[in-house]
């Protein structure tokens, strides 16, 4: 277990959710890794990007689209003129909307070209937040699943992959199902499992994101985000059940492990 | 599989060491003298004897 | 007392008919913007170059216009528009009910009725019983207006009948004919497109990403509406319309700027 000593984590807004707020997520990370800057910086593009390079990474975003989740995105085809704009757009902030899918292995390398060479190293965490919906394709099965986050140079968590990634109960799908055959409303289904899954709009939105920022520095620590321990908030949830648990529902926060080495504070930059 | 030191024993380029190790077709960025890279974005960069690389997969949740 | 009919002859009414049709048509053979279809995206993009003072003229293979507005899902004639939707209701004069939240329905029969009214009070020309049959491309490809032909004459088998179709001119042309995309896939034909092709189902998305996609895909031409699904690969949409009015709107706005752009080159 390598710990490379933590220097600084910064949280950037790529479009996320509205409910999130980063300044909360940002105080509690200071207040669990005490001795480590918390900086929120804000759109990454701005930050770093050059109005001509924009359009350049507008095509970028539009190339890393999937269009069938069953087949492996290796080269996409050229994205179109309206595609790019749309992208050109996000980044320029201008809208917020979603609903396209990316290759989430894919988006996380476009990202690492915005961080600056410099702060290209495990002793800075970066967390990219984002409302994009993203994939990363299965070799066993040979179809992409949709995640709620991708660990590494940058980390990003999706506030869309939240609520879509990690299984609702069986029975949900089964009555969705009735109620579009039926033509009824989906807001009536989603209201009779009120509370049972994360969605949108969901007030418990950063306290569950403050979970997921922990896993993206505990990458950057041990090279692992997760625990086997169901209660802890390093719990790698694949259902929605496991993720309400995990980030709001267990007697503890972290595991007894976790909790010591966080205690122990040997991985933070001495200053 | 976590984030794993490798002391590089003789000369090698990137693309030959991530052949060697099998981790052509798995995501992982590398750590050489503090800098962090993609493999395929420098498959040409030599690597010395005595160097010390950093390996540091890629992971997705949920 | 009964109310008397004025003597007007048999052929003074069919004189009529001629005299107007042909005057208007010889009229519209060039345009501001040909729209093709008339549902509610490509009423309401019509209507509101029209109210701009654009000759507006829409084809529509039907006998009615209107799409499928008359009518929400499985036949049932109420139609949903959701939020921020509601703002063209009130635009429009139509009645409607909120019973969810952000959720309205309108009776479609009324709803329609007052968008082609009111495309019709903009000065909105139509051209219904009317197909389109292929593109008009100039030299570099730009699309510069549509080929057309009677509805009746593209049902029938080719061996009997041999009637040409015709080609009309315009600045920008707007491809409104829903999931077919009909427009674009003749530039596809061309192979100087690729459409995507649409998405799954994912409703409370689609909308969304309509609006943000509507726009101009080819020099000339402007997709709107479920048109714009099928040319991105957008996730499909439910039965509800607000993204096929908004849209439509989206739809005129960039035609009024393509219109004015190319009218400073000029």
């Amino acid at each position: 277990m390598r710990v490379p000593r933590l220097n600084r984590v910064f949280l950037y807004d790529e479009g996320a959710a509205q409910a999130l707020n980063l300044e909360e997520i940002a105080n509690y990370l200071r207040k669990k890794l005490g001795k480590v800057a918390i900086e929120v910086r804000g759109n990454p593009f701005a930050l770093y990007l050059s109005p001509e390079s924009i359009l350049d990474c507008a095509r970028g975003m539009a190339s890393i689209k999937i269009h069938d989740a069953t087949r492996r995105m290796l080269s996409g085809p050229e994205p179109l003129y309206g595609e790019i704009d749309y992208e050109r757009r996000r980044i320029l902030g201008k809208t917020r909307a979603f609903g396209i899918l990316y290759d989430g292995l894919e988006l996380q390398r476009l990202f690492f070209k915005l961080i600056p060479r410099e702060e290209r190293s495990l002793q800075f965490v970066h967390i990219f937040f984002t409302n994009r919906l993203f994939a990363t394709w299965d070799e066993k099965d040979k179809r992409y699943h949709a995640r709620t986050s991708v660990y590494g140079i940058p980390s990003i968590i999706s506030t869309t992959g939240l609520v879509e990634a990690p299984a609702k109960p069986r029975e949900y799908y089964l009555l969705k199902q009735q109620f579009e055959m039926l033509g009824k409303d989906l807001p009536e289904l989603k209201d009779s499992f009120k509370g049972a899954f994360i969605d949108y709009e969901d007030e418990r939105l950063n306290e569950v994101v403050k979970g997921y920022a922990m896993q993206a520095v505990f990458y950057s620590l041990v090279g692992d985000p997760f625990c086997q321990d169901k209660g802890c908030r390093l719990y790698n949830a694949h259902w929605q059940e496991e993720l309400v648990f995990a980030q709001l529902g267990s007697d503890y926060e972290f595991c007894p492990r976790h909790t010591k080495f966080l205690e122990d504070g040997e991985w933070a930059l001495k200053r | 599989m976590g984030i794993e030191k490798i002391e590089i024993k003789e000369d090698k380029t990137v693309r030959e060491l991530i052949a060697e190790l099998n981790l052509s077709s798995v995501p992982i960025l590398l750590e050489l003298e503090g800098e962090v890279f993609y493999p395929d974005d420098r498959h040409d960069r030599r690597l010395k004897a005595g160097d010390t690389l950093m390996v540091i997969p890629i992971v997705a949740g949920g | 007392m009964a109310e008397k009919f004025s003597p007007v002859g048999e052929k003074e009414v069919t004189r009529a008919i001629v005299t107007e049709f042909t005057t208007q048509f010889a009229e519209y053979v060039e345009c501001d913007c040909i729209i093709v279809g008339g549902g509610p995206s490509g009423l309401m993009a019509g209507r509101n170059l029209a109210r701009e003072g654009r000759k507006v003229l829409i084809v529509e293979r039907n006998n009615y216009l209107g799409g499928g507005f008359w009518i929400g899902g499985y036949l049932m004639n109420k139609v949903t528009v959701r939020h921020p939707g509601e703002r063209i209701l009130d635009e429009l004069g139509i009645p409607y009910r909120e019973v969810n939240r952000g959720l309205l329905v309108a009776d479609g029969p009324h709803a329609c009725s007052k968008l082609i009214a009111s495309a019709c009070d903009s000065g909105v020309k139509f051209a219904n019983m009317t197909v389109f049959d292929d593109l008009v491309l100039k030299e570099d490809a730009r699309v510069a207006g549509v080929v057309i032909n009677w509805t009746p004459v593209s049902a029938l088998p080719r061996e009997i009948t041999c009637v040409d179709p015709v080609a009309l001119e315009a600045r920008v042309v707007i491809d409104a004919t829903g999931h077919d995309a009909q427009v674009v896939k003749k530039l596809e034909e061309r192979g100087l497109f690729k459409t995507k092709g649409f998405g799954a189902m994912w409703v409370e998305r689609s909308e969304d990403l309509i609006l943000e996609h509507t726009g101009e895909v080819h020099p000339g031409l402007i997709v709107t509406g479920m048109a714009v699904s099928t040319v991105y690969g957008l996730p499909r949409m439910g039965p509800t319309f607000g993204a096929m009015l908004l849209s439509g709107e989206v739809a005129a706005e960039i035609a009024l700027e393509k219109l004015h752009e190319s009218a400073k080159v000029k």
